[in-house]
């Protein structure tokens, strides 16, 4: 495998590592808010 | 770029899809995936359909004809819950399946596991969901939003529908993920973000939408679990927790959800309208920038599903001005696509039809969501019959028409023959009549004051509610053909590669129909496959 792809693999992972991350925030997040009021 | 998947398939000697069952369960091929996905959302679409039958059949005319009460919420809510996540929602993940590896000139979409998965979580999530009508208690009839304290009044079908829908979520996240990946690491290297098609631009933006807004409505269903089943109170009052505060966190996923179903619909339509006009995308960029702010903005409008709730004045005509503005960048869209159609030389086949029908159509449900902005006339218009006719303007003529419109475009390119065009003609004319006599006497019956979600009416909306029920029953009948041009798809005679006359774009490159796999090497962008933002590349 070139070293470009490679690269292309190792964006992918960042991205959906990244991508997956912003999701989970978001669901701990509201869950969160909704301890922190009630 | 591209080479990474070339490269795979090199040591498998280029196969082709595996025999049986196993292709469909184990596939990772985009095309394979995205067949799965619209048979899927068709099938919804049908179910769905029915479900509604059973409720214009009951409103045909006053009094309780064919089914009782708690039925009919059942009806409503599951017509909701399929149309949105079931028929909608899947029908589009079908399409950038399809078209959007093509149009970027990617060898497939970047988690090709993840998209097999992302596909058979949906028909599990629904089998339970369906699963609900035969349980003590029936289905879930609180309506698609869930409101408690009702929802916790469902019997046994509760957790089972909290579990679907955090199902349908998983899919949808897992979906969005997919995409957004695909379109950042897997274009050809000639093709920058902004000379991306709109179809791909407007998935991108959906798809980043759909990751703020899919944890969110999860997290409000885990919440409403935990009220029902581990003592929490997140939602009830008794327990010093407030309902409002669903309602709040439902909308803050449930308006941008509207425009996850609406802005792919946005870029089949600046697909379609250029090639049946033989001229680019007037304003491309523009395009762009128009979907980013709607986007943008549907963040910021949710309380306006709550006017009626209560709120202080300064967020009333917060939410009252930024639903407004919505309208800007809205009419940016119209008028740009009526822009690219100016003398243009236009033909008129099924998806440019179904095209123009959207815009005039959607046009119409944007208005009454502007009526419905303002806060003292929403208040005498909401929970009444006007919401609905205003929503499904939007889905039907707006959303659907999109879909079919896309169906009908990418077709030929799919199967490799053309389909039968009196037939896609027949089942335009009658969609579109159809639609119109369904949903068009909800204005009146709801300006009149009937309320949404009642199986029973006084005398004075009988008029009315026999011409929305007559319309319904020809508008599912007219779908019949649909299935028809579908089942004949490969009988027409053999397509080009490029399908129709004013065709631009990577995916008309490839013959038709598409290979199984495509653009296993970075290709080259050039005059004769312009991107529609570049006429003159």
């Amino acid at each position: 495998m070139s070293e470009r792809d490679e690269e292309t693999r190792r964006r992918i992972r960042r991205t959906t590592i990244i991508l997956v991350i912003v999701a989970l925030a978001f669901y701990v997040g509201f869950i969160l808010s909704g301890v922190i009021r009630s | 770029m591209t080479t990474a998947v070339a490269d795979a398939h090199e040591a498998h000697d280029h196969h082709g899809p595996a025999t049986g069952i196993r292709r469909w369960l184990f596939t990772t091929n985009h095309k394979d995936i995205g067949t799965m996905y619209l048979v899927f959302s068709l099938i919804m679409f049908f179910i769905g359909g029915a479900m509604a039958l059973v409720i214009r059949s009951e409103l045909a005319i006053p009094g309780l004809q064919f089914v009782h009460p708690e039925f009919f919420n059942q009806m409503t809510t599951m017509h909701a819950l399929i149309m949105v996540f079931g028929a909608v929602m899947p029908a589009f993940v079908g399409l950038a399946n399809w078209m959007i590896p093509m149009q970027i000139g990617g060898p497939d979409m970047a988690l090709p596991r993840m998209n097999n998965w992302s596909f058979w979580i949906l028909p599990v999530a629904f089998g339970i969901l369906l699963s609900t009508l035969f349980m003590p208690g029936g289905a879930p009839a609180s309506g698609w939003t869930m409101y408690p304290p009702l929802v916790l009044q469902t019997g046994d079908a509760f957790p089972f529908l909290i579990f679907s829908v955090h199902l349908m979520g998983l899919s949808s996240i897992m979906g969005a993920i997919n995409i957004i990946v695909t379109i950042i690491n897997m274009r050809t290297p000639e093709m920058t973000l902004i000379r991306m098609p709109m179809f791909v631009w407007t998935w991108l933006i959906t798809a980043y939408l759909l990751l703020a807004v899919m944890p969110v409505l999860a997290g409000a269903v885990t919440m409403l679990l935990t009220d029902q089943f581990f003592g929490t109170s997140f939602f009830l009052a008794a327990g010093g927790g407030d309902p409002v505060m669903f309602q709040h966190i439902f909308w803050f996923f449930g308006h941008p959800e509207v425009y996850i179903m609406i802005l792919p619909a946005f870029g089949v339509v600046s697909e379609i309208i250029p090639t049946f006009s033989r001229k680019p995308l007037f304003g491309h960029d523009a395009m762009v920038y128009a979907t980013a702010s709607i986007a943008f903005l549907s963040f910021i409008v949710w309380s306006h599903h709550m006017f009626t709730v209560g709120m202080p004045l300064s967020a009333q005509l917060f939410f009252m001005f930024a639903t407004m503005l919505i309208a800007v960048p809205t009419g940016v869209k119209v008028f740009n696509w009526v822009a690219t159609m100016w003398r243009g030389a236009m033909s008129f086949e099924t998806p440019m039809l179904f095209a123009l029908a959207f815009i005039f159509l959607f046009t119409i449900g944007g208005f009454s969501g502007l009526m419905l902005a303002i806060v003292p006339s929403d208040i005498q218009y909401h929970d009444s019959y006007f919401v609905v006719a205003h929503f499904h303007y939007v889905l039907v003529p707006g959303s659907i028409f999109a879909i079919m419109a896309a169906a009908y475009y990418w077709l030929p390119k799919w199967t490799g023959h053309y389909y039968d065009e009196t037939a896609g003609k027949v089942h335009f004319w009658l969609s579109t009549i159809f639609v119109n006599l369904t949903f068009f006497p909800m204005h009146f019956l709801g300006l009149a004051g009937m309320p949404r979600r009642i199986p029973d009416y006084s005398t004075q909306f009988a008029d009315f509610n026999l011409v929305a029920s007559i319309g319904a029953m020809g508008f599912g009948l007219s779908q019949l053909i649909f299935v028809y041009v579908l089942l004949t798809a490969k009988k027409g005679a053999q397509a080009t590669a490029g399908v129709w006359d004013g065709s631009k774009g990577l995916e008309w490159t490839v013959p038709s129909p598409a290979p199984y796999h495509t653009f296993d090497e970075p290709v080259h962008v050039d005059r004769s496959v312009a991107f529609p933002k570049d006429p003159n590349v």
